[in-house]
């Protein structure tokens, strides 16, 4: 008798999960096909029940990632083989479904609950890998990748770190943050700020309410704009380059050299423009100025409706956007150069 | 998930793609049926926005935009010496009224009124084809005019109460306080009734801007509240600079800044809209956003 009640004991417990599974744990990874011309070929890399925690699948070169997921977080780094790692917490509840489709690989959460499901994926791609990721409240990052790199949330922040590549981040209620990223670079947040660091390529960032801070910036294109809030560039300036900031109200902090050969353009309603070095404001038309340093090549347009625009060289502190926008500073250290109105310079 | 091309068929079409781009895009046309659709569309519409600019707008839509600025404008405009602008270049509806007949408004806003119907059209036949139809009746918010602390505005009389309005957070940081301050001080900041009595008549954008308002009404309830909030909020934000720059504009008619200013913002509005409608279209079984 007693030894039927143990083997009973050791039947519930290899049935029922652990406490701790229910909290978070790797359930089952099911992959399914979809009705691709692939199937056959493929046939044995996707498999058909996939119950391990960590799930490895080759894939051929071309093969995109997607990932839909409600909330969470879903963080991809990569490596050198062809070959895709994918690991996922989640309910016991919930199952994880791995598709195949045309040329992506799909991942998705299927919920027994009826209610979204709370995913943490944990992925190692190839690092040629196109990456689709998209969530609701989930934060991503992305390390490393060398292939196209699309991230979109609605409440969750995006890094992408050391990417090569297109790229585009893209929330509406999340931060974003490239750092060390290659090639054309899309930021945008919509309630948020950006901030990109150490970025070479030509650069597209944009935000309602944030501010947006481009560091080390190696570009020859970069557009920054927002309706409320600060822009700030720290970058090197090409000759060829052309450079547009803009804000409705915020300041412009703008890094460059004095021997940068640029012509400026900048603009305001009922800003003002303040330079730390020495430039020649010559007014072009109503509240809208220029200056040109050097050979004049590079591009540079300014804009603020209703802040400072400050230039400063690279070694000078950043500027601060408080809520004065620098204007009683301005006034106190006498630097400003021009304010709206000011008929500084020819008409 | 949405097909990521669509969102750059605009972009392509504008000739804005790199080449690489440009190559991988027009193979995916071969293959995918909505976007080549959708492509033709935004090539009928963009001729359609040409011919309409080359040949009606300034008959049309010019009067309009006119006497609404300018109805505007008479309300609420102090005059030139207290205008913030030093460069005020007259008051009053008679040298409003030059001024737009002068073409001035030339420069930015026929792209403006072309864009943001080909925009609307867009909307319509792309957007809201994924769309399902809800059943409800729409709300008829066309504008959350003002940032939710400003008090610049209120709701129009007897009109139905803006979509979900009492959600509307009020926009948290400092900067937008900010923002809504310096609404007060702006040339022409009016009293509440003034700024609604002045929208009693749409410009052409605005019509467009209403009818985003109205898909994404039909499909609130597919997000969240928060989110719901969060795209009140930005939109307040942007409802309010586009004020600013309104009455900008009004006290300086000729500055080509603040009409480009205008435009761009204006655009954003249009795109912020467009990706709320697409993102509550786009929310399914897999719960709210």
């Amino acid at each position: 008798m007693p030894a039927a009640a143990f083997a009973f004991a050791l039947l519930l417990a290899s049935i029922l999960p652990p406490p701790s599974a229910r909290a978070a744990k790797i359930a089952s990874l099911v992959a399914t096909y979809s009705d691709d011309e692939d199937h056959d070929s493929e046939g044995d890399e996707y498999g058909n029940a996939l119950p391990q925690p960590d799930t490895t699948i080759t894939v051929h070169p071309g093969v995109a990632l997607e990932i839909e997921n409600f909330g969470g977080q879903i963080s991809v780094k990569t490596w050198d083989k062809d070959a895709i790692k994918i690991a996922a917490d989640h309910s016991l509840r919930d199952k994880v479904i791995l598709e195949k489709t045309g040329s992506a690989l799909r991942l998705k959460v299927k919920s027994r609950r009826f209610v979204p499901a709370m995913v943490r994926y944990r992925i190692t791609a190839p690092r040629w890998m196109k990456l689709e990721l998209s969530g609701v409240n989930t934060d991503i990052d992305v390390e490393d990748s060398k292939g196209e790199v699309r991230a979109e949330t609605v409440q969750g922040d995006i890094t992408v770190k050391g990417s090569e590549g297109f790229t585009s981040l893209s929330s509406i209620q999340g931060e974003i943050l490239a750092q060390g990223v290659r090639g054309r670079l899309e930021a945008s947040s919509v309630n948020q700020g950006v901030r990109l660091v150490n970025v070479v390529g030509p650069i597209f960032a944009e935000s309602v309410n944030g501010g947006i801070v481009i560091e080390n910036a190696e570009s020859d294109s970069v557009e920054a704009s927002t309706v409320n809030g600060p822009v700030t560039f720290e970058g090197r300036v090409s000759d060829t380059g052309y450079y547009r900031f803009a804000t409705h109200n915020g300041c412009i902090d703008v890094a460059m050299p004095e021997q940068s050969n640029a012509t400026v353009s900048v603009s305001t309603f009922s800003g003002s423009i303040d330079s730390s070095f020495p430039v020649t404001l010559k007014k072009i038309k109503s509240r809208r100025f220029m200056t040109t340093l050097g050979s004049g090549r590079a591009k540079f347009e300014l804009e603020s409706f209703q802040g400072t625009i400050f230039l400063r060289r690279p070694q000078e502190s950043r500027q601060s956007c408080d809520s004065d926008d620098g204007k009683d500073k301005d006034e106190k250290d006498g630097k400003t150069k021009a304010e709206s109105g000011d008929e500084t310079g020819d008409e | 998930m949405h097909d990521p091309w669509i969102e750059r068929l605009s972009e392509y079409l504008d000739e804005g793609l790199s080449r690489s781009d440009r190559e991988a895009l027009e193979q995916h046309l071969l293959r995918c049926r909505e976007c080549a659709s959708t492509v033709e569309e935004l090539t009928a519409v963009r001729k359609r926005a040409r011919n309409l600019t080359e040949a009606r707008v300034p008959a049309e839509l010019w009067s309009r935009i006119e006497s609404s600025i300018a109805a505007g404008r008479v309300r609420s405009l102090p005059s030139p010496e207290a205008a913030r602008g030093q460069g005020v270049r007259g008051s009053g509806r008679e040298g409003t009224a030059r001024s737009f007949r002068g073409g001035r408004f030339s420069f930015s806003l026929p792209e403006l009124v072309a864009a943001s119907l080909a925009v609307a059209v867009l909307s319509g036949g792309g957007v809201f084809a994924w769309m399902r139809v809800s059943g409800k009746a729409p709300l008829g918010s066309p504008s959350v005019a003002q940032a939710p602390q400003s008090g610049t505005a209120g709701e129009r009389p007897g009109e139905a109460k803006p979509l979900v309005r009492q959600d509307v957070a009020p926009i948290a940081t400092e900067q937008a306080r900010n923002l809504a301050a310096s609404n007060a001080t702006m040339p022409g900041a009016t009293a509440p009734e003034a700024v609604s009595a002045r929208r009693t008549e749409a410009t052409p954008h605005e019509e467009a801007i209403a009818e985003l308002r109205k898909a994404l009404a039909k499909e609130r309830d597919r997000l969240d509240p928060a989110t719901v909030r969060t795209l009140e909020s930005n939109l307040a934000i942007i409802d309010l600079a586009i004020d600013q720059a309104k009455r900008a504009l009004a006290a300086d008619p000729a500055n080509t800044y603040v009409k480009e200013h205008l435009a761009e913002t204006m655009r954003r509005k249009i795109e912020l809209l467009q990706r709320a409608t697409m993102l509550a279209s786009t929310t399914g079984a897999e719960g709210t956003r």
